[in-house]
């Protein structure tokens, strides 16, 4: 393990060093391009004063927020579309049509409905997160092997023991993947969502680099954006991280 | 092979002096009102540069809803020069340590004032405190004298909250929200300040008639070529040509204002009544033939938004201001 922490170490520190120092170099003073040292500087800053934690804790609460609703909906609607013919006939195709439009395009109306307020962040979070979580949910149901569920259903199986001894253990890792592929469709659009719109309450992470792009501050640009991976990269590691060990393990697929 | 050389040679001096064509910036509202007037001479065919710039120059005109976003595309090399608040300027040049925009003309003190919603009725900044108050954008002109001002009332005024929020934003936005009564008061320029006074029962709470409002600021770079520096400080010259002309002659002012903005709002235009008071609320820099006091009360007054600037957050670090007026053209006296 620690040996194969070496190589993207060093990567990563001669970047570092490669980047400050053809910075200097040949952009000094330069207001497009920070230095990593700058954008340390911005990170100490913003630690201290305490807007990064107050920041990132607004957006994570947004997200935590938009994510469980939306998914939520996502999985009772995949559900009930993967059970029903009628249903999927009638609203899949919506599902569909709606999973391709960027949910940012849904910010000019929820505005006008909800106001500059959280309403319209957990709208917007919400519409990027439900669609693709129902997609997903309804194919890896529906691609169960029939033969579990005639089988069940020949001893007797029905109902909630159906669902809950075969359909959701068959059908996990697809949801497990529905909900990663959500959780990062949430993420994306409550980013682009709190840089464009300017909400009333509360000041999370897309506030602030818009606000750096405003103030011309490209280190704090570039150091938000550096929180955002953090924040999705932690995400990965420690929500779905586990699950999907846990998931291959009980499958007989090894640590991986 | 030499002769084609020498041919290249000759050729170059043709390449020199092929008109330059300035790409300037500028925001539909009043207190841009010189660029407003220009486009609308252009629009009615009239050469209003002729005998300032080098034959053959053409303006090309860029909207922006505020200075940020002009300061931005002055440094990404989109345009030359700009129509902008003072504000961004000192931004832009404490951010490149001096060295990247140019202060060429004062253009225009007033025209902006604090509004506040029907209902809402302070007596000075302390009564703003747990309120909303919104700016055209944050970092500009009227959005630093919004947190400076605040700020000489004991409040506490931050990027993200304090004892009272300053929430930039469009404009329309601005107009959108006071209307809703979501923003208590909005500090903006006008014919907005106006809008929101005649249309949505707004009072004036506070007024900065002194303020210099708008300059004329070109980027560092498009100064170092001779040729296109001739075109931009030509520009420069021809405003204050067409400044001295409307001034003359009030009623083609407001005609080629009034014009000239509807056509840059896509809108009908805004009624004369409405227009006469609000433009007569912005003051055009006046000329003298003291360039050494000009000079210095400029410096003055940079100096102070560049002290409030750096107090309300906005910048993290001050700059000698006199290199940013290292070009300034001189405005004498006719």
């Amino acid at each position: 393990m620690s040996r194969r922490l070496v190589a993207p170490l060093a990567f990563a520190a001669l970047l570092l060093a490669g980047w400050e120092a053809s910075v200097r170099a040949w952009l000094p003073g330069s207001p497009f391009v920070p230095t990593p040292t700058a954008i340390l500087g911005w990170f100490w800053e913003a630690l201290l004063d305490g807007s990064l934690l107050e920041a990132t804790l607004v957006t994570l609460r947004r997200l935590s927020l938009g994510f469980l609703v939306g998914a939520g909906l996502g999985l009772l609607l995949g559900g009930l579309c993967a059970r029903s013919r009628t249903v999927r006939d009638a609203i899949g195709w919506l599902a569909l049509g709606l999973q391709t439009l960027p949910s940012v395009c849904w910010v000019p109306l929820a505005i006008l409905w909800f106001g500059q307020r959280e309403g319209a962040i957990l709208f917007v979070t919400v519409m990027g997160t439900v669609w693709s979580v129902m997609l997903a949910v309804q194919e890896s149901v529906l691609s169960v092997p029939p033969l579990y569920v005639r089988a069940a259903q020949t001893m007797g199986s029905r109902g909630w023991h159906l669902w809950s001894r075969i359909l959701i253990p068959a059908s996990l890792p697809g949801i497990v993947g529905g909900m990663k592929q959500g959780w990062a469709f949430a993420w994306r659009s409550l980013m682009a969502a709190e840089i464009f719109v300017v909400i009333l309450s509360g000041y999370g992470l897309g506030t602030m680099l818009h606000d750096g792009r405003e103030l011309l501050r490209m280190e704090q640009v570039v150091g938000v954006m550096a929180v955002v991976i953090l924040v999705g990269l932690l995400a990965d590691l420690a929500l779905f991280g586990p699950v999907e060990r846990w998931l291959r393990r009980t499958r007989g697929l090894g640590g991986g | 092979m030499r002769h084609l050389l020498l041919a290249l040679l000759a050729a170059l001096p043709a390449f020199a002096s092929e008109p330059v064509t300035l790409r300037v910036g500028f925001f539909p509202n009043l207190t841009h009102a010189p660029a407003l007037a220009a486009r609308q001479l252009e629009r009615e065919g009239k050469d209003w540069l002729a005998g300032h710039v080098p034959a053959g120059t053409k303006v090309e005109w860029f909207a922006y809803n505020a200075g940020p976003s002009a300061v931005e595309a002055l440094f990404a090399g989109s345009i030359d020069a700009s129509f902008i608040g003072p504000s961004p300027v000192l931004s832009a040049h404490v951010r490149t340590q001096g060295k990247g925009i140019r202060l060429l003309l004062p253009i225009a003190y007033g025209g902006n004032a604090l509004v506040a919603r029907p209902g809402f009725a302070p007596k000075g900044p302390a009564d703003f405190k747990g309120r909303r108050v919104g700016t055209p954008q944050l970092g500009n002109t009227q959005d630093v004298d919004a947190r400076a001002w605040l700020a000489s009332g004991g409040l506490k005024v931050s990027l993200r909250g304090g004892d009272v929020h300053v929430l930039p934003m469009a404009n329309p936005e601005l107009v959108q929200l006071f209307a809703k009564g979501e923003l208590d008061a909005v500090w903006t320029v006008e014919p907005w300040v106006s809008r929101l006074t005649s249309e949505f029962g707004g009072t004036v709470v506070h007024r900065k008639d002194d303020a210099l409002i708008t300059v004329l600021a070109a980027s560092s770079k498009s100064l170092e070529l001779s040729v296109r520096k001739e075109a931009v400080v030509g520009l420069a010259r021809a405003l204050l040509a067409l400044r001295d002309r409307l001034e003359a002659d009030p009623a083609e002012k407001l005609r080629l204002v009034r014009a000239g903005l509807a056509a840059e709002l896509k809108s009908a235009p805004v009624a004369e009544s409405l227009l006469r008071p609000a433009l007569a609320s912005i003051l055009p820099a006046k000329p003298t033939s003291d360039a050494a006091a000009r000079r210095a009360r400029l410096a003055a007054q940079l100096d102070q938004s560049l002290r409030d600037a750096r107090a309300a957050g906005i910048l993290r670090s001050v700059h000698p201001v006199e290199p940013l007026l290292e070009d300034l053209v001189d405005d004498p006296a006719r």
